[in-house]
């Protein structure tokens, strides 16, 4: 008995030793080794994702404008598991939405609307060719259209369709249609599909523009509800960050009106016009013609992408004799009254001759009456005179050659030419046979304008955070002194007598005073130069007692003139006369001959 | 003993009782301010949208280009303007 009383209590010990050891084992096999796939499983069950995608950041003018932004449209889907009526009753109500969809955006294109029952007739006839094309797609969800507005989804909906609904996507929305096409860039699919920014600001700052997206996880019960407290609604900003530029508004629309009618006017190719804040550098408006248009650039040629006062290069011809005599002045090589001793006639370079543009010649002609009357030889003068390494220090002090380091895209360095013989440095004083962009043209000739300090040109003022709340401007930035202050007030008066008694004098207007050059040059193609066209340029500021805007006017093959005195400079008062106007600028001539009416 | 068993017990169901309602009390607490947070969420959301729509609206209706084409006929640009100076005769004609 005694033997049978100890045998109990071990057997009970190692029964329940022998369970306690089964559940560790079943335990060790759940949590250690199933535990991982478990873990997912379970994760699955009681989780639910989604995803959170912000806006592309949106992009202003100075003045608080819309220049492009983000738009709401809809996909037409249609699950066809859910659908009671037919698919030709369908169609039928369907197409002739759609139609209406496609006029308005050929009205807004421009389009001919004159022959409209003939057009309807056949978009009707398109847009149920590809309705029935796209309900027989061996698919239960197909997509019948897309570029559907609210106010279309509206009318879509009060049909009431069993089975048709409608999925959200966003596109960039152009206010202004194609404004600053050539400064804004655009949006469109990179190799992944996913949006991306091209050219302009688009493209060099489509990482700041770029909305974030994030995926988030809910608990949920095992029917898939979100457990209390948890919802799906993403409180922080994912937008991209906004963009405010330098350029206003109302000036960008008036130098692109402007433009658009003296290309009509003067019959040129293309053309340019730059007008920038002279003090901050601070670019008012940009614009070139011809243009394109970012919501359709797929309709354009590719060419017409790029900025061509950032990537073009051009010779400058005689407006490039202002930095010429610049250098010249700063150098103390010459003054305005030192007279040309060598332009009696035309100059023998080695077996080229150099003329004056009317083949006239004025012995002794002073540096102030050259630059005034665009004289060849004598800008040969001034740059012998300082030497060949003098004149060439000077050009890559006046940024020629360099980049902009704008945020734009297409912002690098340019050619400069490495042989600099008798004939590059004689062509190089009078703008031929060197390289520059408009916009670098408008950065060195600011210089003068700005007491010779050279400013960064600026294109962006600030950038807003929606994701910290924060605003960042941009500052301005003087770049180097280029020449002297005494320099920069010399040649500007030069250029004050260059606009009243140049070429282009009969334009000149008495009541601000404008500091200006006329330059037309000839354009280089392959093995020489185009014959019979020019490049007619005009760069000026204005008031020149204290400079507010420097502006660059381009007109690339004029038919009614060849000269830019006849064509680029009328162009350019113009223009001036309305920017005194939208930048309240007074008139600073002492002597103005008003009339009152 | 029985007695004292019985308020021991009584006393234990009393305080989980209690605690059963704190909780469902505080829990049900919550979740109303998860549900009511939620519902200014979605509305400020739906907010959100309404300016997003509003702002793209006053672009649209006051864009220089589309209304530089409308009004053109009626739009007079200033073209000389009058500039008086100390010297001008403002009743002159």
């Amino acid at each position: 008995m005694p033997e049978q009383h100890s045998l109990r209590p071990r057997f009970v010990f190692l029964s329940i030793m022998l369970l306690f050891l089964g559940v560790i084992s079943r335990l060790f096999y759940w949590q250690v080794i199933e535990g991982s796939s478990l873990k997912k499983v379970v994760e699955n069950q009681a989780t639910k994702e989604t995803t959170s995608v912000g806006r592309r950041g949106n992009i202003y003018t100075a003045d608080g404008q819309l220049l492009v932004g983000n738009t709401d449209l809809f996909h037409l889907m249609a699950d066809k598991t859910l659908l009671t009526l037919s698919t030709e009753k369908i169609i039928d109500a369907l197409a002739p939405l759609l139609v209406e969809r496609d006029l308005n955006e050929e009205a807004s294109d421009g389009g001919e609307l004159v022959e409209r029952e003939q057009r309807v007739k056949t978009l009707l006839l398109a847009n149920t060719a590809y309705l029935h094309e796209r309900f027989n797609l061996n698919s239960t969800w197909v997509r019948l259209s897309s570029r559907i507005n609210r106010e279309l989804r509206q009318k879509i909906e009060t049909l009431q369709i069993p089975g048709i609904y409608f999925e959200e996507y966003q596109t960039r929305f152009y206010p202004e249609a194609s404004m600053a096409a050539h400064l804004t860039g655009f949006v469109g699919k990179n190799e992944t599909g996913e949006d991306t920014g091209y050219f302009g600001i688009e493209g060099a700052l489509n990482k700041e523009l770029q909305p974030q997206m994030r995926k988030n996880r809910f608990l949920t019960d095992a029917l898939g509800n979100l457990l209390g407290g948890e919802n799906t609604i993403e409180t922080r900003s994912l937008d991209g960050r906004d963009i405010v530029l330098t350029i206003r508004r109302d000036v960008q629309f008036l130098i692109e009106q402007e433009l658009k009618r003296g290309l009509e006017r003067y019959g040129a190719v293309s053309g340019e016009v730059i007008v920038m804040e002279v003090k901050t550098g601070n670019i008012l408006g940009l614009a070139a013609w011809p243009n394109y248009d970012q919501a359709k650039y797929y309709d354009f040629a590719s060419e017409l992408y790029k900025n061509p006062s950032l990537t073009h290069l051009y010779e400058p011809g005689s407006t490039f004799k202002v930095l010429t005599v610049s250098a010249g002045i700063d150098t103390d090589a010459i003054t305005p009254d030192t007279q040309c001793p060598v332009c009696a006639g035309p100059r023998q370079i080695g077996q080229y001759t150099v003329r004056t543009w009317n083949d006239e010649y004025t012995p002794d002609i002073t540096v102030r009456d050259a630059l005034a009357q665009s004289n060849n030889v004598a800008m040969i003068y001034v740059a012998e005179t300082m030497g060949t390494d003098t004149f060439v220090e000077y050009l890559h002090r006046f940024g020629i050659g360099e980049a902009l380091h704008l945020d734009l895209q297409e912002d690098t360095d340019t050619p400069f030419p490495a042989k600099w013989g008798p004939i590059e440095l004689a062509t190089s004083s009078f703008g031929q046979g060197i390289s520059t962009t408009s916009l670098q043209m408008v950065r060195a000739v600011n210089a003068i304008a700005n007491h010779g300090v050279m400013v960064q040109p600026k294109i962006l003022k600030k950038v807003i955070d929606h994701q910290v709340e924060k605003e960042m401007s941009i500052p301005d930035r003087a770049e180097r002194r280029v020449v002297s202050a005494e320099t920069a007030q010399t040649v500007t008066e030069m250029m004050v007598n260059a606009a009243k008694h140049g070429e282009a004098q009969w334009i000149f207007k008495d009541t601000h005073t404008i500091a200006g050059k006329t330059g037309t040059s000839q354009i280089p193609i392959a093995g020489g130069y185009k014959p019979d066209a020019t490049l007619a340029s005009f760069i000026g500021f204005a008031p020149a007692s204290e400079p507010q805007f420097i502006m660059l006017v381009k007109l690339t093959e004029p038919q009614s003139s060849p000269w830019a005195a006849e064509t680029a400079a009328p162009l350019w008062y113009r223009l001036a006369e309305k920017l005194y106007l939208l930048l309240n600028i007074p008139p600073d001539s002492t002597t103005p001959n008003l009339t009152l009416e | 003993m029985k007695k004292l068993i019985a308020f021991y017990y009584g006393l234990l169901i009393l305080v989980l009782a209690s605690q059963a309602i704190y909780t469902v009390y505080k829990l049900g607490g919550t979740v109303g301010q998860g549900e009511k947070l939620g519902l200014l969420q979605q509305q400020q959301q739906t907010l959100s949208q309404q300016l997003q729509v509003l702002r793209e609206t006053y672009s649209r209706a006051t864009a220089l280009t589309p209304l530089a084409e409308t009004v053109e006929t009626d739009y007079q640009p200033i073209q000389k303007p009058i500039i008086l100076t100390v010297s001008s005769s403002v009743a002159s004609r």
